[in-house]
């Protein structure tokens, strides 16, 4: 080793800081059977068609005890509109998260639901869960957990969105009571 | 606010920090300069702003973009300090709500920000309006365009491929800097149509998801020019159409801009009625699931959701936007007038301009 690899020299970092978010804790979840599950869709994804198809199968699915409603408004949500769902809901799955813009609104949406104390669970495909949790920390929910589906899900056959959504599906309920949300 | 200072193992020179930018992700893949205290400080000592006042918090980072963290992203990117006023207002501008920064540094589309810098402080900074304004050549254009970048990655945090997931990118990503010909807009520069003097210095940010070459050596008349770009902005595909809310840009030559205003389009809004009208496709051009979704289709709005409205369309008739006041009329270019270029924006993100003062006018 040289030296001069051992001097050493100050920058100006050009990253700054972030702006100091006051982190809010939503209730936590212990379970979902005997609840009921919003599917609130932001976007327009072929495959989160399937997805939430087959979500509403299995919550209908034996031994299970989920009540479930669907949220794909016609109109942009309004506050109006998500203090609707918090009231009609008590925990909510937000799709999907499938492009840069789109993600960064469905993790919007999901801090505003959890802004009011709703359990929250954001679906993304593989690529965007960084934007995704980048998203969430700058609105202050940095614990939002964010489900991932593949990266290549919505281009895939209609065979296999509804295979990995089957396989997929199961895990929903653990992932909005697995921590405090 | 303290100054916050990083402390790197190597020598200084240019070769080590381009090594440690490369790896801590701080750059846009080329080259960059150390953004040493002194050289951070003779970029602030060029404004009367406090070096910790925060210019904005951008996403999706959140970053504070303090005129101290802008300053170091000025210095990586190459700029002269005499150019940190312009970066400043660009920063400033951006920030503002109306262009949607966050949108654009995190979109799988290629949009990125397209600054004009206007009034006495162009020629003051060297920044080129005349053959080859968009590159290559010319510090004022390639640095202070990419200043804009390294503070939408470092500040903002649109990391590119790590947050910032643009399918393909685009190389006007790495900087969209030009000058305006205000002299030869008969029309009156970009700046003075948004409100400002005429000698006031001027940044506007802009956006381009596209740089559609019009290139035209057989049209004489104002017209066929104009036909010749509406012409060039048809599309039957293409992110600014399942939106149809798009700003589009159009550089004009200076010598087109002057026989269309001399054949009698002296109201700047005729040109863009003109280019809306002549711009539209029949919805029969479109393929089938692209017909579908724009007679049954939902606009989307601003939030991402639909509408609830349908798409514009006038009869059978696709417009490239909703409406003619989404264009913008510049003129910039060498005097080899054949060519002008369109620039298709992307949704709902609209221009904002801030003006500047140089340190040699304060």
């Amino acid at each position: 080793m040289t030296s001069s690899t051992l001097e050493s020299y100050a920058i100006i970092d050009p990253r700054s800081s972030v702006a100091v978010v006051e982190q809010t804790q939503s209730v936590a979840l212990t379970t979902l059977q005997g609840k009921t599950l919003g599917i609130v869709t932001h976007g327009n994804w072929r495959s989160w068609e399937y997805f939430c198809d087959r979500l509403e199968n299995f919550l209908s699915g034996p031994g299970q005890d989920v009540q479930h409603q669907r949220y794909q408004d016609e109109r942009p949500y309004l506050d109006e509109r998500y203090d609707q769902i918090v009231r009609e809901v008590d925990a909510a799955v937000v799709g999907l998260g499938n492009c840069g813009s789109c993600t960064a609104q469905v993790a919007t949406a999901a801090a505003q639901l959890a802004a009011r104390g709703l359990p929250v669970l954001v679906v993304a495909t593989e690529g965007f869960k960084s934007l995704a949790e980048m998203t969430l920390e700058y609105r202050n929910y940095p614990n939002v957990q964010v489900f991932t589906l593949p990266a290549e899900y919505e281009v895939m056959e209609e065979r296999d969105l509804v295979r990995i959504a089957d396989e997929r599906v199961v895990d929903i309920e653990s992932a909005l009571t697995s921590k405090a949300i | 606010m303290t100054t916050q200072l990083l402390r790197l193992t190597g020598d200084g020179s240019p070769e080590s920090f381009y090594e440690f930018s490369e790896q801590a992700n701080l750059g846009d893949g080329l080259p960059l300069i150390p953004p040493t205290i002194e050289r951070v400080d003779a970029m602030l000592a060029t404004v009367d702003r406090a070096r910790d006042e925060n210019i904005g918090t951008l996403g999706p980072r959140g970053g504070l973009a303090t005129v101290e963290a802008i300053a170091a992203n000025a210095v990586m990117a190459g700029c002269s300090s005499d150019y940190f006023p312009a970066v400043l207002a660009a920063v400033e501008a951006a920030a503002d709500p109306a262009v949607r920064l966050e949108d654009m540094g995190v979109n799988t589309n290629p949009i990125t920000p397209f600054l004009v810098i206007n009034g006495p402080a162009r020629d003051a900074l060297g920044v080129n309006y005349r053959a080859q304004c968009f590159g290559i050549g010319g510090r004022a254009n390639a640095t202070i365009g990419r200043a804009l970048r390294l503070v939408m990655i470092n500040i903002a945090g649109s990391l590119p491929s790590i947050v910032s997931k643009s399918t393909h990118g685009s190389p006007m990503r790495y900087t969209m800097c030009i000058g305006e010909w205000d002299e030869r807009n008969p029309w009156g520069p970009l700046h003075v149509q948004r409100g400002f003097d005429r000698d006031e210095n001027c940044v506007t940010v802009l956006s381009a998801n596209s740089f559609v070459e019009v290139g035209d050596p057989w049209s004489f008349s104002a017209e066929s020019f104009l036909m010749a770009i509406a012409n060039s902005m048809k599309a039957t595909s293409g992110s600014w159409l399942t939106v149809g809310t798009a700003p589009m840009t159009v550089v004009l030559n200076a010598n087109w801009a002057d026989i269309i205003y001399r054949a009698g389009y002296n109201d700047l809004s005729d040109v863009k009625q003109y280019l809306w009208e002549h711009s539209q496709v029949h919805l029969s051009e479109f393929a089938k699931e692209w017909q579908e979704k724009l007679i049954g289709g939902s606009r989307l709005t601003a939030d991402g959701s639909p509408s609830g409205e349908g798409y514009l369309l006038c009869g059978d008739m696709v417009p490239m936007t909703s409406k003619p006041e989404n264009f913008n009329i510049i003129v910039a270019g060498g005097e080899t007038g054949i060519h002008a270029i369109v620039c298709h924006g992307w949704a709902f993100e609209r221009p904002a301009t801030r003006s500047f003062i140089l340190p040699t006018h304060r």
